[in-house]
């Protein structure tokens, strides 16, 4: 079918079919197909159908596809991601209250960490592990801006405690209170994008500093990244901020 | 926090545990659970994933080293009961490389950028497809044994009669053996 590998992810290949391009991604069985000409997606469906046998496909403007409700806007040329129902576990999950919200993911002491707070016990401490790696899973995905506060829970998972459970809760609460807000993205030009990234020096409990950045292209953050992991070892007291691009890119 | 225990035990069992082993499953889903085991089994029987075999015709040390197929239950959240067939984690070969236990998975930031695209650019028509029991499809070169036992023999019978002739029995209870 003429189609090369992308040489910088090796499960997403393109063609240049009837002059503009077709783009197939693949996660294991699910597939994403796309080009303008409808016919020219139905022919790739019909080819890879002919080798794997019949699939489950799904075409028109709304996808669910590795857990994430897709919808194309074609009057602003926009994408729509939500992960309603995995949140609606993760709150379920954790038996907060469903009328209870919170204006924000965390309060301003995330980072504070309480020596004497009681060790959860076995059985909670797996539920915060199993929430938080949901969690970890949707703030990659649709809930980008939340990065802060489950990178830090993520750092918790195998000391969690009480105060680390309120955290958790807190940030479920904030979740509970925007399940219909949606990650929305578009570009202004596909060549120029913009980047920010900052970091706090040695904020952690641990001395450790946190790294945290985003690239747009018009609408809506495409690749977000968070981190307390710098892999550089800082031995002065200055900005760590100019590593970023080093850790993250 | 102790009043909450209750709540949270309740929770657990009710999402987070949403797979479970076939005989768990059977028993909490009935015909559901089989219905889903038997879709399952139709599935590895019509790709001719494996092919049954005498158990007579096996020495005592491939008998030893077959592995037991593992049958699970999966809720998944449309509430759909979905059957899952693996083998137990003792291996019968050692040293796997990276690259032959790992699954082709596009990243993440690759696909919302695919995403963005076929939204602004030329607004694509987009089609997602799931290819059905995609591992079904690989080729597998080396030899492996499998062995199926409990209520699972019945529904593998059922799926296919030809099975029937395959059976045999270990401490009084039937299984069969094949190779994938």
């Amino acid at each position: 079918m003429g189609f090369k590998l992308n040489p910088y992810d090796l499960c997403v290949t393109n063609s240049q079919i009837k002059r503009k391009q077709c783009t197939v991604a693949w996660y294991v069985d699910n597939n994403k197909i796309s080009h303008v000409d409808d016919t020219v997606v139905t022919n790739i469906i019909e080819k890879i159908e002919a080798k794997f046998g019949k699939m489950t496909v799904t075409r028109g403007k709304h996808h669910v596809f590795l857990g994430m409700d897709i919808i194309f806007n074609d009057n602003d040329g926009t994408v729509t991601i939500l992960m309603k129902e995995y949140l609606k576990e993760a709150i379920a999950d954790s038996g907060t209250d469903a009328s209870k919200v919170a204006p924000t993911p965390a309060k301003k002491d995330l980072f504070t960490v309480d020596g004497v707070s009681k060790q959860l016990d076995k059985l909670q401490g797996e539920t915060f592990h199993s929430i938080v790696a949901k969690l970890l899973y949707v703030s990659k995905r649709a809930r980008t801006y939340a990065q802060l506060a489950i990178a830090f829970l993520c750092t918790r998972v195998s000391c969690s405690t009480e105060q680390d459970w309120k955290k958790l809760i807190r940030l479920l609460q904030y979740f509970n209170g925007t399940l219909d807000m949606p990650l929305i993205l578009g570009a202004d030009s596909l060549t120029k994008s913009k980047s920010w990234f900052d970091a706090a020096y040695a904020v952690h409990d641990d001395m450790k500093s946190h790294t945290g950045g985003a690239t747009s292209v018009g609408r809506g953050a495409i690749v977000c990244k968070s981190t307390k992991h710098q892999h550089l070892l800082f031995l002065y007291a200055v900005d760590s901020g100019p590593f970023f691009p080093v850790i993250v890119m | 926090m102790d009043e909450s225990l209750d709540d949270i035990y309740k929770y657990i069992f009710g999402h987070i545990m949403t797979q479970m082993t076939a005989t768990a499953g059977i028993k909490k889903h009935s015909q559901a659970a089989v219905d889903a085991l038997l879709q399952e089994f139709c599935q590895l029987d019509s790709k001719s994933v494996f092919e049954p075999l005498d158990a007579s015709m096996l020495t005592a040390s491939q008998k030893q080293e077959a592995l037991r197929a593992v049958n699970l239950i999966k809720e998944k959240r449309s509430g759909k009961l979905k059957g899952r067939t693996c083998a137990d984690s003792r291996s019968q070969r050692s040293k796997y490389t990276r690259e032959e236990t790992t699954s082709p998975t596009v990243s993440t930031d690759a696909l919302m950028i695919s995403l963005m695209i076929d939204a602004t650019k030329e607004r694509r028509d987009v089609a997602t497809a799931d290819v059905e029991g995609a591992y079904l499809h690989a080729d597998m070169e080396d030899f492996v044994l499998l062995k199926l036992v409990g209520k699972a023999v019945d529904i593998m019978c059922q799926v296919n009669p030809k099975y029937e002739n395959f059976l045999s029995l270990r401490k009084g209870r039937r299984y069969f053996t094949y190779s994938c």
